[in-house]
Protein backbone atom coordinates (compact mmCIF):
# COMPACT_ATOMS: atom_id res chain seq x y z
CA UNK A 1 0.00 0.00 0.00
CA UNK A 2 1.38 2.94 -1.09
CA UNK A 3 0.84 6.33 0.95
CA UNK A 4 -1.90 8.88 -0.51
CA UNK A 5 -2.75 12.36 0.64
CA UNK A 6 -6.47 11.06 0.90
CA UNK A 7 -5.81 8.01 3.38
CA UNK A 8 -9.01 8.47 5.17
CA UNK A 9 -7.31 6.31 8.03
CA UNK A 10 -4.59 8.60 8.16
CA UNK A 11 -6.43 11.87 8.29
CA UNK A 12 -8.54 9.99 10.84
CA UNK A 13 -5.61 9.53 13.34
CA UNK A 14 -4.79 13.40 12.85
CA UNK A 15 -8.29 14.66 14.16
CA UNK A 16 -7.89 12.20 17.04
CA UNK A 17 -4.33 14.06 17.98
CA UNK A 18 -5.65 17.65 17.20
CA UNK A 19 -9.39 16.05 19.44
CA UNK A 20 -7.28 14.94 22.25
CA UNK A 21 -5.61 18.45 22.60
CA UNK A 22 -8.37 20.22 22.36
CA UNK A 23 -9.95 17.83 25.43
CA UNK A 24 -6.62 17.85 27.44
CA UNK A 25 -6.25 22.01 27.16
CA UNK A 26 -10.14 24.07 27.09
CA UNK A 27 -10.16 23.26 30.87
CA UNK A 28 -6.74 25.80 30.90
CA UNK A 29 -8.67 28.11 28.60
CA UNK A 30 -11.37 28.63 31.42
CA UNK A 31 -9.01 28.68 34.21
CA UNK A 32 -6.86 31.54 32.18
CA UNK A 33 -10.13 33.50 31.36
CA UNK A 34 -11.30 33.19 34.58
CA UNK A 35 -9.55 36.06 37.30
CA UNK A 36 -7.44 34.06 39.81
CA UNK A 37 -8.81 36.65 42.34
CA UNK A 38 -12.04 36.14 41.81
CA UNK A 39 -11.48 32.28 42.53
CA UNK A 40 -9.31 33.31 46.26
CA UNK A 41 -12.39 35.19 47.01
CA UNK A 42 -14.67 32.99 46.56
CA UNK A 43 -12.55 29.89 47.70
CA UNK A 44 -12.05 32.27 51.20
CA UNK A 45 -15.48 33.17 51.67
CA UNK A 46 -16.31 29.57 51.26
CA UNK A 47 -14.29 28.80 54.33
CA UNK A 48 -12.06 26.80 52.54
CA UNK A 49 -8.18 28.28 52.69
CA UNK A 50 -6.90 30.59 55.33
CA UNK A 51 -6.37 34.54 53.21
CA UNK A 52 -3.10 35.68 52.56
CA UNK A 53 -2.96 38.02 55.26
CA UNK A 54 -3.52 35.52 57.59
CA UNK A 55 -0.80 33.69 56.37
CA UNK A 56 1.14 36.27 56.49
CA UNK A 57 0.83 36.98 59.93
CA UNK A 58 2.72 33.57 61.06
CA UNK A 59 5.83 34.27 63.27
CA UNK A 60 8.70 32.90 60.68
CA UNK A 61 7.18 35.24 57.77
CA UNK A 62 6.91 38.51 60.18
CA UNK A 63 8.95 41.48 58.50
CA UNK A 64 9.90 39.60 55.30
CA UNK A 65 9.20 41.48 51.99
CA UNK A 66 6.93 39.34 49.80
CA UNK A 67 7.92 39.80 46.36
CA UNK A 68 5.21 37.29 44.64
CA UNK A 69 2.10 35.63 46.36
CA UNK A 70 0.80 33.16 44.24
CA UNK A 71 -2.52 30.74 44.94
CA UNK A 72 -1.71 27.66 42.91
CA UNK A 73 -3.35 24.01 42.56
CA UNK A 74 -0.35 21.80 42.91
CA UNK A 75 -1.04 18.08 41.88
CA UNK A 76 -4.71 19.07 42.64
CA UNK A 77 -3.74 20.45 46.29
CA UNK A 78 -4.36 24.47 47.09
CA UNK A 79 -1.50 26.02 47.59
CA UNK A 80 0.20 29.71 48.09
CA UNK A 81 3.77 30.06 47.08
CA UNK A 82 5.53 33.09 48.18
CA UNK A 83 8.52 34.39 46.60
CA UNK A 84 10.10 36.06 49.93
CA UNK A 85 13.44 38.48 50.52
CA UNK A 86 15.12 38.37 53.53
CA UNK A 87 17.30 40.46 55.68
CA UNK A 88 20.57 39.46 53.30
CA UNK A 89 18.80 40.37 50.59
CA UNK A 90 18.44 36.48 49.06
CA UNK A 91 15.28 35.38 47.85
CA UNK A 92 13.50 32.20 48.52
CA UNK A 93 10.27 30.98 48.71
CA UNK A 94 7.97 29.03 50.74
CA UNK A 95 5.13 26.58 50.20
CA UNK A 96 1.74 26.40 52.25
CA UNK A 97 -0.93 24.43 52.07
CA UNK A 98 -3.81 26.82 51.55
CA UNK A 99 -6.72 24.72 53.36
CA UNK A 100 -4.44 24.41 56.73
CA UNK A 101 -1.63 27.10 56.33
CA UNK A 102 1.07 24.44 57.43
CA UNK A 103 4.33 25.17 55.60
CA UNK A 104 4.73 22.61 52.92
CA UNK A 105 8.71 21.75 52.79
CA UNK A 106 10.70 21.17 49.46
CA UNK A 107 8.19 21.78 46.99
CA UNK A 108 8.20 24.06 44.37
CA UNK A 109 11.68 25.15 45.84
CA UNK A 110 14.72 25.46 43.22
CA UNK B 1 1.24 19.17 -11.75
CA UNK B 2 4.48 18.27 -13.42
CA UNK B 3 6.58 19.28 -10.40
CA UNK B 4 4.29 16.64 -8.44
CA UNK B 5 5.84 14.10 -11.11
CA UNK B 6 8.99 14.44 -10.37
CA UNK B 7 8.08 14.03 -6.25
CA UNK B 8 6.89 11.35 -4.25
CA UNK B 9 4.77 11.33 -1.23
CA UNK B 10 6.37 9.75 1.92
CA UNK B 11 4.72 11.35 4.68
CA UNK B 12 1.07 11.08 5.59
CA UNK B 13 -1.13 13.16 7.20
CA UNK B 14 -0.90 11.97 10.63
CA UNK B 15 2.80 11.33 10.33
CA UNK B 16 3.28 15.26 10.01
CA UNK B 17 0.63 16.10 12.43
CA UNK B 18 1.90 13.84 15.23
CA UNK B 19 5.63 14.95 14.75
CA UNK B 20 4.65 18.94 14.60
CA UNK B 21 2.30 17.89 17.95
CA UNK B 22 4.94 16.78 19.31
CA UNK B 23 7.60 19.38 18.89
CA UNK B 24 5.15 21.39 20.21
CA UNK B 25 4.37 19.68 23.14
CA UNK B 26 7.80 18.94 23.95
CA UNK B 27 9.01 22.06 23.95
CA UNK B 28 5.89 23.53 26.15
CA UNK B 29 6.68 20.79 28.38
CA UNK B 30 10.17 21.73 29.09
CA UNK B 31 9.34 25.34 29.23
CA UNK B 32 6.21 25.01 31.60
CA UNK B 33 8.49 22.25 34.33
CA UNK B 34 8.44 23.76 37.68
CA UNK B 35 6.62 26.79 36.28
CA UNK B 36 3.51 26.06 35.79
CA UNK B 37 2.40 22.50 36.75
CA UNK B 38 -0.77 22.74 35.22
CA UNK B 39 0.03 22.63 31.83
CA UNK B 40 3.06 20.89 32.11
CA UNK B 41 0.85 17.79 33.42
CA UNK B 42 -1.57 18.47 30.41
CA UNK B 43 1.09 18.87 27.58
CA UNK B 44 2.57 15.32 29.10
CA UNK B 45 -1.27 13.15 28.37
CA UNK B 46 -0.83 14.73 25.04
CA UNK B 47 3.09 13.89 24.18
CA UNK B 48 1.13 10.55 25.61
CA UNK B 49 -1.49 9.99 23.80
CA UNK B 50 0.09 11.15 20.20
CA UNK B 51 2.92 7.99 21.50
CA UNK B 52 0.01 6.12 21.86
CA UNK B 53 -1.50 6.74 18.56
CA UNK B 54 2.12 6.68 16.62
CA UNK B 55 2.48 2.87 18.27
CA UNK B 56 -0.87 2.05 16.74
CA UNK B 57 0.17 3.95 13.66
CA UNK B 58 3.27 2.33 13.44
CA UNK B 59 1.15 -1.41 13.54
CA UNK B 60 -0.98 -0.26 10.64
CA UNK B 61 -0.42 2.89 9.37
CA UNK B 62 0.60 3.60 5.47
CA UNK B 63 3.71 2.04 4.29
CA UNK B 64 6.30 4.65 5.24
CA UNK B 65 5.12 4.90 9.22
CA UNK B 66 5.11 0.91 9.84
CA UNK B 67 7.53 -0.09 11.94
CA UNK B 68 7.87 -3.18 9.53
CA UNK B 69 9.34 -0.43 6.62
CA UNK B 70 11.75 1.25 8.58
CA UNK B 71 12.98 -1.41 11.21
CA UNK B 72 15.91 -3.15 10.12
CA UNK B 73 18.19 -5.86 11.92
CA UNK B 74 21.08 -5.01 14.34
CA UNK B 75 23.71 -6.07 11.35
CA UNK B 76 22.05 -3.59 8.70
CA UNK B 77 22.01 -0.79 11.23
CA UNK B 78 25.65 -1.51 12.11
CA UNK B 79 26.44 -1.89 8.25
CA UNK B 80 24.73 1.48 7.55
CA UNK B 81 26.50 3.56 10.42
CA UNK B 82 29.51 2.22 8.89
CA UNK B 83 28.48 3.38 5.14
CA UNK B 84 27.98 6.97 6.85
CA UNK B 85 31.73 6.57 8.38
CA UNK B 86 32.85 6.25 4.76
CA UNK B 87 30.90 8.97 3.20
CA UNK B 88 28.56 7.04 0.95
CA UNK B 89 25.59 5.50 2.50
CA UNK B 90 22.63 4.35 0.86
CA UNK B 91 19.25 6.76 0.19
CA UNK B 92 16.32 5.71 2.10
CA UNK B 93 13.00 7.14 0.95
CA UNK B 94 11.50 6.76 4.43
CA UNK B 95 13.87 6.44 7.72
CA UNK B 96 16.86 4.82 7.15
CA UNK B 97 18.27 2.40 9.54
CA UNK B 98 19.96 4.41 12.11
CA UNK B 99 16.30 6.77 11.71
CA UNK B 100 14.04 4.05 12.26
CA UNK B 101 15.84 3.17 15.93
CA UNK B 102 15.72 6.47 17.08
CA UNK B 103 12.29 6.54 16.17
CA UNK B 104 11.83 3.73 18.62
CA UNK B 105 14.27 5.28 21.37
CA UNK B 106 12.47 8.49 21.14
CA UNK B 107 8.83 6.49 21.36
CA UNK B 108 10.09 4.76 24.30
CA UNK B 109 12.10 7.74 25.76
CA UNK B 110 8.73 9.86 25.69
CA UNK B 111 6.70 6.85 27.43
CA UNK B 112 9.70 6.52 30.10
CA UNK B 113 9.03 10.38 30.48
CA UNK B 114 5.50 10.56 30.40
CA UNK B 115 4.97 7.68 33.05
CA UNK B 116 7.20 8.13 35.46
CA UNK B 117 5.85 11.97 35.49
CA UNK B 118 2.36 10.45 36.53
CA UNK B 119 3.54 8.62 39.16
CA UNK B 120 5.27 11.54 40.93
CA UNK B 121 2.96 12.08 44.18
CA UNK B 122 2.05 15.45 45.70
CA UNK B 123 4.12 17.15 48.11
CA UNK B 124 8.13 16.62 48.46
CA UNK B 125 10.42 15.34 46.47
CA UNK B 126 10.30 12.04 45.68
CA UNK B 127 11.56 8.52 43.60
CA UNK B 128 8.85 9.33 40.26
CA UNK B 129 10.67 12.76 40.37
CA UNK B 130 14.08 12.03 39.98
CA UNK B 131 13.17 9.34 37.55
CA UNK B 132 11.01 11.49 35.59
CA UNK B 133 13.87 14.20 35.66
CA UNK B 134 16.53 11.40 34.67
CA UNK B 135 14.28 10.64 31.60
CA UNK B 136 13.61 13.95 30.30
CA UNK B 137 17.21 14.54 30.46
CA UNK B 138 17.72 11.39 28.11
CA UNK B 139 14.76 12.12 25.75
CA UNK B 140 16.76 15.50 25.72
CA UNK B 141 19.64 13.67 24.08
CA UNK B 142 18.20 11.72 22.24
CA UNK B 143 16.16 14.48 20.56
CA UNK B 144 19.83 16.17 19.53
CA UNK B 145 20.96 13.44 18.21
CA UNK B 146 18.03 13.35 16.11
CA UNK B 147 18.51 16.90 15.20
CA UNK B 148 21.92 16.24 13.98
CA UNK B 149 21.18 12.97 12.22
CA UNK B 150 18.18 14.83 10.22
CA UNK B 151 20.85 17.96 9.57
CA UNK B 152 23.57 15.48 8.84
CA UNK B 153 21.70 13.16 6.45
CA UNK B 154 19.99 16.06 4.54
CA UNK B 155 23.03 17.39 3.81
CA UNK B 156 24.95 14.21 2.70
CA UNK B 157 21.95 13.65 0.47
CA UNK B 158 21.33 17.43 -0.25
CA UNK B 159 17.60 16.91 0.36
CA UNK B 160 15.75 18.92 2.89
CA UNK B 161 14.16 16.64 5.35
CA UNK B 162 12.68 19.40 7.75
CA UNK B 163 10.88 20.30 4.83
CA UNK B 164 9.96 16.87 3.73
CA UNK B 165 8.63 16.32 7.21
CA UNK B 166 6.19 19.29 6.31
CA UNK B 167 5.06 18.69 2.64
CA UNK B 168 5.29 14.63 3.08
CA UNK B 169 7.48 15.18 -0.17
CA UNK B 170 10.41 14.15 -1.42
CA UNK B 171 12.36 14.41 -5.11
CA UNK B 172 11.99 11.29 -6.72
CA UNK B 173 15.07 9.15 -6.59
CA UNK B 174 16.39 5.77 -8.36
CA UNK B 175 17.78 3.00 -6.32
CA UNK B 176 15.71 4.45 -3.20
CA UNK B 177 14.23 2.18 -0.77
Amino acid sequence: MFETRTNRLSWLFAALAVGSAAMLFQGGVQVVAADDHDEARELRHAGNIVSLSELLGRPELLGQRVLEAELEREHGRLVYELELLDDAGRVHERVYDALTGQPLNGSGED
Amino acid sequence: MQIERNRVFVWDAFVRVFHWSLVLGYVIAWASADEWDWLHEQTGYFILVLVGLRMIWGLIGQRHARFSNFLYSPRRTLNYLSDLKSGSPRHYLGHNPAGGWMVIALLLGLSATGASGMLIGPGDHDFWEDLHEGFANLTLILVFVHLGGVLFSSLLHNENLIRAMWTGTKARRDADV
